[in-house]
């Protein structure tokens, strides 16, 4: 656009130069001038050598010098004239005018050749005019003195006179007359007069002869058409100079038009370029909006790819770009060298193959041929991977096509499945004792129901054997009386020996606490079998009211066998707190997470068994609108770093088997989703950890959140 | 248009563009030519015009010529290089110290060959009006091509000239200065005729006498010059030069002598100045006539009074007595005026043309 308005420009001022120039091209001014200088000087020397052929003819002129300079002047001038006029395209051959300077040219030379022939003539007539008139008186003295004698000499020098000055027929025939009178008279008295008269008559005769000549030469020359041809050639020029100004005339309009046209062209193009640079401006400008709002999309997105980028970069997971022929790497993360242990640069020299020792290409490009199928976007595997060290691992490995840097590859993302097999375990631990706990709770009910019987049936041998031995005792002091017959004296003794052998004493002594121990025991089983059915029991989508000192007691009693050889469990429990409502099951599941960390937490930080015993305190105390349930221990308390991490899923410092690292992301789950309370903690290391699980006791509704839901999300 | 309507500033740019197109129109030609017939309008005074009223008046010097370029055409006047054979110069037979003529009946050219015409002087040659003795040329610049390129003269062209004239650096560094144009055929006549030009020869005595000086000439001449009018010489001899203005027939009164040469030597050469083949001459000026001898254009009259003679016998009717040629000759000689400073101060080069050579050649040709 601006090129083409740099040619219009351009154009402009070409077209101003020209516009310029154009007065000193129309030259035909200047020739007009030059011509018409040409003619006026032409002119002038004409009319100067008429007036010198006037001067000589009248015989102003002492000489002919002056006829001369004037001739000399004409030729010059028509000379210069023609050179002049001749240059002008007007008169150039071919032109209708240029006879006309052809005829003004001839004329002039016609002029001077007369011209000087009038002077030769001139100055012979007035040689001969001189010798008429001289010898003409000679002559009389010569003559005869006859009175017709001189009165003809007196006549032919009047006669000679006259026709000289007059030079017209009229007075030539009279002095031709007058000539041949004389030259009569000469002839028939020749003899009487003197030489004068034949010089007379010679002169008279030259006179007749050239004076009529030179009559002849002054009516050429007077007449000469040097000023009507003169005129012609000044008509032709001013002809050509009003054609050529008209035509200057006409082109400068239309270079004038030109330029006006150029200049509305250059305005209108001008005014639509204006207002369509003014639509782009304002394309421009939206445009610019739109570029800023672009680029700070694309800012927004490539810090987003950047970051992508980074994360995808720093990702612990392998993730490799491969070529898709060869399955060579072409770019790998650092996840990828983190674990396989090789170098960057080593990983990009290998390929998929290295990774795997027993894959071949063949059974490679088997394996992943699935995604050359429409719709299928990803191939997924798992497969053993070798590490630089030798050791090999299991991975899932996720197969993309992309293009990268122009070319189709494959992207590979690989999982080390490692920890993911470490998880699964856990869950199949923690899912055993799931159902080992199911199988104790059902086992549980099966106890009770025999304890029912054994407990009492205890309680009827107890009350047997006191009466059984009140009978005995009495029978044996029925018998003690000495009146007795010494047979039943005797038979007293023996019984008496009986009795001792049979250790009765002891037996009547040991029996009832014997009984009163089964009773007692048959009471425990009773109390753990029903505290495992209360543990175990499933539960309700609906929170009730259960007495939360008992569910402390509760779990005190479940979690004995966890704790009994390491700890001594100390209950102070806020006989103020009541009835919770709560999820009693789950609750429950807490409570007993929390005292058996404990205990494992004591167990942990004691070296010996001579070490004296930890002490777990389990506290309740019921404040304004909750209820803080405290379990305290002596353990080994949770390092600072790790105190972030307990209630992740799977998160466990037990050896593996023992913990499933479920117990307190559970808890959290238990405690914070579906009571809405809080699971805090608050430990030192080496000194002791305090769990504080706070119940709210108008709960906003419950999370519908099942743990199993958890486990599950966890797990995938 | 509607746009420029509409919008002033196109208009602006109209009215602008109008203005200076305009601006550039104003005629120039009317201006010239008004300063044209202004030109014209201041006529020159006429030179001399106090002695208009005389048939003969005084000489007056030559004005505004070109001291270098005078310089420049005497060198060349002496130069034989004009020449085929380098042998003739102009001034071989324009002697400078003789009138400016050979002294001969006929001129005499290269390898000695004899030509047709008694040689013109050189002196006052710038005042005729004519050149040659048929006039065939008006001007002086015209005139030395003639000899030039005439074969019984110096039978050479102006390629050969301009040739051997390079070849002298020194000439052409001269020319080069006196010349825009360098050396040329133009430059080499226009450099001759300017020198030509200042041959004028002033302070002859008739000239005194006219410019008051009444004793300057004898009552004799004096005598003569009132003859010279009262016969009627001055009808043709008059003006500056006492001649060269005019043709004039050979024969006004009665048929000269030798006519045959006349025509003989007009053949091919008479130029259309002459209305038929006749013997018809320029007048020649009698300025210094008395050094000039031969005279007429064949030579024909050795000496000067037979010249009056035949004058008077063919052109006036006359015949005169020896006391009237004696006073005529006495006034012819008292127009003898001085050489100009430009042909008496020679270049040391031009003295070599010794006259006894020439005299040599003459005798040869006189005596074959």
């Amino acid at each position: 656009m601006s090129k083409k308005l740099t040619t219009i420009g351009l154009l402009i001022a070409c077209l101003a130069v020209v516009a310029l120039i154009a007065p000193a091209w129309d030259d035909s001014g200047r020739d007009l001038a030059q011509a018409e200088m040409c003619l006026t000087d032409f002119d002038q020397c004409n009319q100067a050598l008429r007036g010198e052929l006037l001067a000589v003819r009248l015989g102003m002129a002492a000489n002919y010098d002056e006829l001369t300079e004037a001739e000399r002047e004409m030729r010059q001038s028509t000379v210069i004239a023609q050179a002049r006029l001749g240059g002008l395209t007007v008169f150039s051959a071919g032109q209708p005018a240029e006879q006309q300077l052809k005829d003004l040219v001839e004329a002039v030379e016609q002029v001077l050749k007369m011209s000087l022939d009038f002077k030769a003539g001139h100055a012979i007539m007035r040689n001969s005019m001189a010798g008429l008139v001289k010898f003409s008186s000679s002559a009389s003295q010569q003559g005869l003195d006859a009175n017709a004698e001189s009165r003809m000499l007196a006549q032919l020098e009047l006669a000679g006179v006259r026709f000289c000055l007059s030079g017209s027929s009229v007075d030539q025939q009279q002095f031709d007359w007058q000539v041949q009178q004389a030259r009569q008279y000469y002839a028939t008295h020749q003899n009487q007069l003197g030489p004068a008269w034949q010089r007379l008559l010679s002169h008279a005769q030259v006179l007749l002869t050239h004076r009529a000549r030179l009559h002849r030469r002054v009516d050429a020359l007077l007449q000469a058409p040097i000023e009507e041809r003169l005129a012609k050639v000044r008509t032709a020029i001013l002809a050509d100079y009003s054609l050529r100004s008209q035509r200057a005339r006409l082109a400068r309009v239309g270079l004038l038009g030109a330029v006006v046209l150029l200049v509305c062209f250059c305005a209108y193009q001008y005014r639509k370029l204006a207002s369509q640079a003014r639509e782009i401006r304002e394309s421009n400008h939206q445009l610019e909006k739109r570029a800023e709002e672009r680029t700070r999309e694309l800012r927004k997105e490539s810090e987003h790819a950047q970051s992508l980028a980074t994360i995808v970069k720093e990702s612990p997971i392998e993730v490799y770009v491969l070529n898709q022929v060869s399955l060579a790497f072409k770019e790998a993360n650092k996840g990828a060298c983190q674990s396989t242990g090789y170098q960057h640069e080593e990983l990009l020299k290998m390929s998929l193959l290295d990774l795997e020792p027993e894959l071949d290409l063949i059974t490679a490009h088997k394996r992943i041929q699935e995604i050359a199928k429409p719709g299928v976007q990803k191939v997924e595997y798992e497969a053993k991977h070798r590490r630089a060290d030798g050791t090999e691992y299991d991975v899932q490995v996720t197969l993309y096509a992309a293009v990268h840097t122009g070319t189709p590859v494959y992207v590979a993302f690989i999982i080390d499945q490692t920890d993911r097999n470490r998880l699964e375990q856990r869950l199949a631990q923690a899912q055993k004792l799931e159902s080992i706990g199911q199988l104790a709770a059902g086992v549980a009910h099966e106890i009770n129901s025999p304890m029912q019987f054994i407990g009492t049936n205890v309680e009827f041998l107890r009350k047997a054997v006191k009466r059984m031995f009140g009978v005995i005792e009495d029978l044996q002091a029925l018998l003690s009386d000495s009146k007795l017959s010494p047979e039943l004296q005797q038979r007293c003794e023996a019984m008496e020996t009986l009795l001792h052998d049979a250790r009765f004493d002891h037996l009547k002594e040991q029996t009832p606490s014997a009984l009163e121990d089964c009773q007692e025991g048959v009471n425990r089983v009773v109390e753990i079998v029903r505290a495992m059915k209360q543990f175990s029991h499933p539960g309700t989508n609906q929170m009730q009211p259960a007495p939360l000192n008992d569910l402390v007691s509760g779990a005190k009693v479940v979690s004995k066998n966890r704790w009994k050889f390491f700890a001594q469990v100390e209950l102070d429990l806020d006989p103020e707190v009541g009835v919770v409502p709560c999820f009693a099951a789950e609750l429950n599941q807490v409570l007993l997470n929390l005292v058996v960390n404990a205990a494992d937490a004591i167990a942990d930080s004691r070296t010996s068994e001579s070490d004296p015993l930890g002490t777990i305190w389990l506290r309740t105390r019921l404040l304004d609108d909750a209820v803080v349930i405290e379990c305290e221990d002596t353990g080994c308390g949770i390092p600072e770093q790790l105190q972030n991490r307990i209630f992740d899923p799977f998160f466990t410092t037990k050896e593996v088997g023992k913990g499933t690292g479920q117990g307190l992301a559970i808890s959290h789950n238990i405690v914070v989703n579906r009571h809405g309370g809080e699971l805090l903690v608050d430990s030192e290391p080496g000194v002791g950890t305090t769990f504080r699980v706070i119940l709210p006791l108008r709960p906003a509704a419950p999370v519908q959140q099942e743990q199993e839901e958890t486990a599950t999300a966890v797990l995938a | 248009m509607i746009i420029l309507v509409n919008d002033h500033r196109y208009l602006t740019w109209l009215v602008l563009w109008g203005v200076l197109l305009l601006g550039c129109a104003p005629p120039t030609d009317l201006r010239e030519l008004q300063a044209a017939k202004q030109f014209r309008a201041s006529p020159e005074p006429a030179a001399g015009s106090q002695d208009q009223g005389l048939a003969i008046p005084p000489l007056q010097p030559s004005q505004g010529l070109d001291p270098g370029r005078v310089a420049l055409g005497r060198s060349l006047f002496f130069d034989k290089r004009l020449s085929q054979d380098n042998s003739i110069a102009c001034a071989t037979c324009h002697d400078l110290t003789s009138g400016g003529v050979d002294g001969r009946k006929l001129a005499i050219g290269i390898h000695g060959q004899q030509g047709k015409f008694n040689t013109p002087t050189v002196f006052n040659s710038s005042l005729s009006f004519a050149q040659f003795w048929d006039g065939r040329v008006a001007t002086l610049q015209e005139q030395v091509a003639g000899p030039v390129h005439n074969l019984l003269e110096m039978g050479s062209n102006w390629e050969e000239v301009l040739a051997k004239l390079n070849a002298d650096p020194t000439l052409v560094q001269e020319f080069g200065r006196a010349y825009a144009q360098g050396l040329t055929k133009e430059t080499i006549a226009d450099a001759i005729a300017t020198f030509e030009q200042s041959l004028i020869t002033l302070n002859a005595p008739f000239d005194r006498y006219l410019s008051g000086e009444r004793d300057a000439i004898s009552a004799q001449a004096l005598a003569g010059y009132h003859l010279f009018q009262e016969i009627g010489c001055i009808a043709c001899h008059q003006g500056q030069a006492v001649g060269g203005n005019m043709f004039q027939e050979f024969g006004v009164m009665a048929l000269p002598r030798q006519q045959n040469l006349t025509q003989a030597a007009f053949t091919g050469s008479v130029k259309a100045a002459t209305s038929k083949p006749s013997q018809r001459f320029k007048v020649p000026g009698l300025r210094n006539v008395a050094l000039t001898g031969p005279y007429f254009h064949d030579g024909s009259a050795t000496t000067l009074a037979q010249a009056i003679l035949v004058m008077g016998q063919v052109q006036l009717g006359i015949d005169l007595e020896l006391e009237e040629v004696q006073q005529i000759q006495a006034f012819m000689v008292a127009l003898t005026g001085e050489a100009p400073a430009s042909a008496t101060h020679f270049p040391r080069k031009s003295r070599k043309i010794a006259p006894s050579k020439i005299k040599r050649h003459s005798h040869e040709v006189r005596n074959p």
